[in-house]
């Protein structure tokens, strides 16, 4: 699926970090997981360690934009994994902050910056990816070729447990 | 919790990384996955750098002065939020017992003791992956499903 012309992918500097701070808060908003009054109070958060992370390779964001516009987003997080002869590299790839504005929706963009995440996980010679599928995304994710692991995650908070 | 009595626990080192590779080998075995050729010097020499550097830390459970079960835990980046500034996730990996110890509660205490070396160090929030079968031993522990469910994709393998 070609990209409509009027759209581009980059990739974000440190200067992007409350514009992909915003997408992560709308998603969530999107997602029903948090209110927007929720996503006020950790934005400025995300925000401050997007702007150290993004310099220091501990995230990379693309973002896709309409013109002049950023209008979509994606992020990745390298993650430290137990390497196999296969895939000698101790790391894999986080996908994560999947954002596309509504008006902008069923256009290609997020397969395109779903695309644009795999070739910039690749050329890190990095062969794990995996990432957390909300309802919307799932159909995308399959077509790409995402399974369900068949060890599934779970997750606990800690203080919390018995 | 406390190890049932005859079993004793110890922080692994890296003179135990061959126990570890061996160890996680069966693991796979037991899921029906087949290590590849190789993973024995392969994964020796991973745990043996990573418990070095601390990339990796491990506990282990003994019987009459034997490896028998082990626990991993791994620190995984994650985006930080007022709650949890740490930026860290734990990462439980690793949890095994040889079959002839297994029914006495071996894996949970290991795993206790893996949450609570989180816990020390900030850590607010852990994951793991686990088969239909260890999953009632972490749900006694707290851990529910992730909401959003995890899907993989392997690049070497895939078709784009």
């Amino acid at each position: 699926m070609s990209l409509p012309g009027v759209y581009s992918i980059r990739l974000a500097t440190a200067d992007g970090a409350e514009m992909i701070a915003a997408q992560r808060g709308q998603m969530f908003v999107d997602m029903g997981s948090m209110t927007p009054e929720a996503v006020a109070q950790e934005q400025t958060v995300w925000a401050n360690w997007l702007r150290q992370a993004i310099p220091a390779g501990e995230y990379s964001g693309l973002l896709a934009q309409h013109g002049t516009a950023v209008v979509g987003g994606v992020g990745l997080l390298f993650q430290p994994k137990i390497p196999s002869l296969k895939e000698p590299l101790p790391q894999k790839a986080l996908i994560l902050n999947m954002y596309v504005e509504p008006t902008h929706r069923r256009q290609g963009l997020a397969e395109a910056l779903m695309q644009a995440a795999l070739a910039e996980i690749r050329a890190r010679g990095i062969r794990s990816v995996s990432l957390n599928a909300a309802p919307m995304g799932r159909h995308l994710y399959e077509r790409l070729g995402f399974i369900e692991a068949f060890n599934p995650e779970m997750r606990l908070t800690l203080g919390e447990e018995s | 919790m406390i190890l049932p009595d005859s079993y004793s626990m110890r922080l692994a080192t890296a003179k135990d990384a061959a126990v570890l590779a061996q160890f996680r080998a069966e693991m796979f075995q037991s899921f029906g996955l087949i290590p590849e050729d190789g993973w024995e010097a392969c994964w020796t020499n991973y745990f043996s750098n990573a418990l070095q550097s601390g990339v990796y830390w491990a506990i282990l459970a003994e019987h009459q002065a034997e490896a028998v079960a082990c626990a991993g835990l791994m620190f995984t980046p994650i985006v930080p939020s007022p709650s949890d500034v740490s930026g860290l996730r734990a990462h439980v990996e690793g949890v095994f017992t040889v079959p002839e110890h297994r029914g006495h509660g071996l894996g949970e205490a290991l795993t206790r003791l893996v949450l609570e070396e989180a816990q020390r160090r900030g850590i607010k929030s852990a994951k793991l992956n686990t088969t239909v079968m260890g999953q009632p031993l972490y749900e006694r522990l707290g851990f529910t499903p992730a909401k959003a469910p995890e899907l993989r994709l392997n690049l070497a393998e895939a078709a784009l």
